[in-house]
């Protein structure tokens, strides 16, 4: 790895800064953070609280070391001055800051996958770019893995709530979003993080949780680690939906029920877009009928059904729906 | 223009500046017995009245037939010029010859000066040496209503005396009057202004604009009272005591931001109040300041306030400050944070509602094209439910259902008439409009306080709408909102009250309202002549049946109907037993 340079060389992971002098004893922690055509202002704000987030954490004695590592998969650095951005960040918040300028679109479970290459942390925090975290979203987080049968704890997003239930008591729930999950380093290896050979954008998250599952561990939903995610309402109240989102939405409610057992709801789910009316989502069962007649099924996983859950066209049971 | 002297020549008199001027003079004259400088004194209107409270009196003035009048009447007189302020005050220090001064009196004379600063600058220091003296002043009020409205007309009438004397060459607003006290060292201790709701400018009779009957002369004089109590002054009448120097404090920050966050916590949600604030600092555009209101917040829930706002960022931190309010209802909080706010418009945000990303930079947007007016958007409304008994035990709460968007996005005062139809967060208004207007929440209000002044504030400003979701306005199943705080009939009382307000006084109403009436009242003749349609119907038939009522009633009466009930009896019998065999035909039977 290169040493506090400023170079932004695709695959030319850049160190830009680093303080040798932290704590051994307290848990460790890799913050990690893929870009993709996100606004200076955006990462700006994801990156204060963040770093926010982080020295609070340290200073309470919550977690030790600290590493930032950004990974940018847009067509071209998002960063201006990285280096002037390590510098600011690394002391009370990080002791290392990793700029690593891709040069291609990896997709999120791509991207986190090259970043999570060097994993030495005890823990890692993925978070999205447009995000804004609470104060003391670490320190939350972090408490919840106090219970070592927990292996991935996710934050509560507002002000557009996830709809996905967890139970009320335990805090358990199906999977953990992407938008800001905390695992264990364990839980990384044992699972080898995302599958960016399946997932592109969404639903890696659903997936590596439910590999976590299947490893043993348990996914718990934590409401006082508050993260803003920045989503916006339709006019009638409707999430809006970018066509990437519907896009690998629809992908994933085949390719997940293909990984989990589910040949026959696959099919069904298959055969709906086949027969929608949108040309993009026609484009999508295009795609994945290429890729079933190629023979380029994933591994069929939990047969028995014990962790994986088609409930409707969700991955959970909902407390409510958007899509009413 | 040569000018009648005896112009002047006013009578002292219950009800009149002078008496005010000298009940001032009564409570605070320097010294019993002492001599009281009459400066620019005329006629001397009260020279006698300053003797009868066993001061004495020495009139200044350079115009003869005044000095003629108090010579006279056997008082002291000083022949002097105040365009040359130092010699005066030398020749009135020779004058006093040692004897103690009481106060000196400048009664509609300031208003002459074409140096008054000066002359101000010269009393001070002449006060101070003399044993720390009274200035006691009445200055005509140039902002009185009737000068604001006849500028509106294009009138500027100079007379002899008055409010527009032809010989005024400086002109007071109390703003004015306070710079120019300040700077010279003058500190006000009391005021006795004098109020005439018709001042001498009220003429020509029966001009519309002024006519406190007419509906714009109402409008107007409600327009100017409201922005502040000096609408009636016709003259200010005050005293004040040499101190040091000073500048008037400046009336606005030098860098302004674009809004002004209001919120108000008791301190009873600090779970939502984080999210409120995490929803604050996430803001896209950051031209905003936030005042946390903490109202009749004890100590511990403040300190647990400030550490939660200090843990954010710097960059949002800073621009947070949390004002203490003591006392009142849901309004108070408002209105202390609006006299607080540096911001260009002031919008509120509760300590359980969170804004969505955009929420600041689409008011900003809509406040640079429509300046002046009240910007509003979309709130999406979200029904929530307290969990007591949540895993992690403090953030007991969850949604129940999406957002939904309940209220219209697109303002419709006519239907805001009816029933609000905007959540304290859908809309902000310009500062302006209680800073200069004199408006804001009403505190007699228990709920509807952010109703009340958007319906007042739609009329003033109008409204700047745009179809996007910034909010979301939390609903509580269980738990503590204003809708379950408050009693159904203190909603209902409130709503009256709101509405009676409103039409206590003339009501302006924006650009195409009349078209929107017009289109409302046929609506309404429409659904009238559709119910009368119906009631028709009704009528006929009602009246068929009474008939069809009144043949069955003489069939009953009939000998072959009493003939023939026993096998009516058999019949209903047998029709029973098929429909219990054949539950089908029961339903066909129930269908006929």
């Amino acid at each position: 790895m290169a040493r506090g340079g400023e170079d932004t060389t695709p695959g030319e992971p850049a160190l830009l800064g680093a303080n040798p002098a932290s704590s051994v004893d307290l848990p460790s922690l890799r913050v990690q953070l893929v870009l993709y055509r996100n606004s200076q202002g955006g990462i700006d704000r994801c990156l204060q609280a963040i770093a926010t987030a982080s020295a609070l954490a340290r200073r309470r004695g919550v977690i030790g070391r600290a590493v930032l590592a950004i990974g940018d998969s847009s067509p071209q650095p998002s960063l201006t001055d990285p280096k002037k951005l390590g510098d600011s960040l690394v002391g009370g918040p990080f002791d290392a800051v990793n700029y690593d300028y891709f040069g291609t679109n990896l997709g999120h479970a791509g991207g986190h996958n090259r970043l999570l290459g060097d994993l030495a942390e005890d823990l890692l925090l993925v978070l999205n770019p447009d995000t804004y975290a609470s104060p003391r979203l670490l320190i939350e987080l972090t408490a919840s893995l106090a219970d070592p049968t927990i292996g991935i704890v996710e934050g509560r997003q507002i002000p557009i709530e996830h709809p996905k239930a967890h139970h009320l008591e335990l805090g358990d729930t199906g999977w953990a979003c992407g938008a800001c999950l905390l695992a264990r380093a364990e839980v990384v290896r044992a699972t080898g993080g995302f599958d960016p050979d399946l997932f592109f954008l969404y639903c890696d998250d659903v997936d590596f949780s439910w590999r976590a599952r299947l490893a043993g561990w348990r996914i718990v939903h934590r409401p006082t680690a508050r993260v803003f995610h920045d989503k916006r309402l339709t006019p009638d109240g409707v999430l809006e939906v970018t066509d990437a989102e519907r896009r690998y939405a629809a992908e994933a409610a085949v390719l997940l029920p293909w990984r989990y057992s589910r040949p026959e709801l696959a099919e069904r789910n298959l055969q709906s877009l086949e027969d929608s009316g949108d040309s993009l989502l026609r484009g999508v069962a295009r795609e994945l009928r290429d890729r079933q007649r190629l023979g380029q099924l994933p591994e069929a996983l939990d047969p028995a059904g014990t962790v994986a859950e088609f409930v409707g066209d969700n991955f959970a049971e909902h407390r409510f729906s958007y899509d009413d | 223009m040569t000018e009648d002297p005896l112009r002047y020549h006013f009578a002292f008199g219950e009800g009149t500046p002078y008496a005010h001027a000298v009940a001032l003079l009564s409570e605070h004259a320097a010294v019993p017995g002492g001599v009281v400088v009459d400066l620019g004194c005329g006629f001397g209107a009260v020279a006698e009245p300053v003797r009868e409270l066993g001061l004495e009196y020495l009139g200044v003035d350079s115009e003869p037939a005044g000095i003629k009048d108090l010579v006279g009447r056997g008082m002291e007189v000083l022949v002097g010029d105040l365009g040359r302020p130092e010699e005066l005050m030398a020749e009135v220090a020779g004058a006093l010859g040692g004897r103690p001064l009481a106060a000196i009196l400048m009664l509609d004379s300031l208003e002459h000066l074409p140096n008054a600063y000066d002359v101000l600058g010269v009393l001070h220091r002449f006060a101070g040496e003399q044993g720390r003296a009274p200035l006691v002043v009445s200055i005509p009020n140039v902002t009185h209503v009737d000068l604001g409205v006849k500028l509106l007309l294009g009138r500027f009438d100079m007379t002899p005396t008055g409010l527009l004397d032809r010989t005024h060459v400086r002109f007071f607003s109390e703003a004015g009057l306070d710079e120019a006290m300040w700077a010279a060292g003058w500190f006000e201790v009391a005021r006795k202004d004098f109020e005439m709701s018709q001042s001498d400018q009220h003429f020509p009779a029966g001009t519309v604009a002024l006519e406190p009957a007419s509906s714009l002369g109402q409008f107007l004089r409600e327009v100017r009272a409201s922005a502040s109590p000096t609408a009636f002054i016709n003259q200010f009448v005050r005293a004040y005591l040499p101190g040091p120097a000073s500048r008037t404090p400046s009336a606005t920050p030098e860098q302004e931001p674009f809004l002004s966050v209001l919120v108000r916590t008791q301190g009873k949600r600090p779970h939502t109040f984080v999210e409120t604030l995490l929803s604050l600092a996430a803001q896209e555009c950051a031209d905003f300041e936030v005042l946390v209101l903490c109202h009749d917040v004890d100590a511990s829930e403040r300190a647990r306030i400030e550490e939660t706002i200090g843990e954010f960022h710097p960059a949002f931190s800073e621009r947070v400050r949390v004002v203490d309010v003591c006392g009142g209802g849901r309004s108070r909080p408002l209105n202390v944070g609006a006299a607080e706010a540096a911001g260009r418009y002031l919008s509120v945000l509760d300590d359980d509602d969170v804004a969505l990303g955009t929420w600041v930079g689409e008011l900003r947007g809509l406040a640079e094209t429509h300046p002046g007016m009240v910007v509003r958007i979309g709130v999406a409304e979200q029904w929530m439910k307290e969990l007591p008994g949540a895993w992690d035990s403090e953030a007991g709460y969850e949604p129940v259902d999406r957002p939904r968007c309940p209220y219209p996005m697109t303002f419709d005062l006519l239907e805001h008439f009816q029933e609000n139809q905007t959540p304290p967060s859908g809309f902000a208004v310009p500062r302006s409009l209680v800073t200069d207007l004199g408006q804001g929440w009403d505190e007699s209000l228990p709920v509807y306080e952010d109703w009340d002044l958007l319906l007042r504030a739609a009329s003033l400003c109008g409204v700047a709408d745009a179809p996007v979701v910034g909010a979301l306005y939390r609903r509580w199943r269980v738990g503590e909102s204003s809708k379950t705080a408050h009693a159904d009939h203190e909603w209902l009382a409130a709503k009256a009250t709101v509405l009676s307000k409103i039409d206590s006084a003339p009501y302006l109403l924006g650009r195409g309202f009349v078209g929107r009436l017009h289109l409302a009242a046929n609506e309404r003749s429409d659904l009238e002549n559709r119910l009368a349609g119906t009631e028709a119907l009704a009528a006929a038939l009602n009246t068929l049946l009474s008939e069809a009522r009144a043949q069955i009633a003489d069939l009953r009466g009939s000998t072959s109907w009493r003939l023939t009930s026993p096998i009516r009896r058999a019949g209903r019998f047998l029709a029973t037993a098929r429909r219990r065999r054949h539950p089908t035909a029961q339903s066909r039977q129930e269908a006929i």
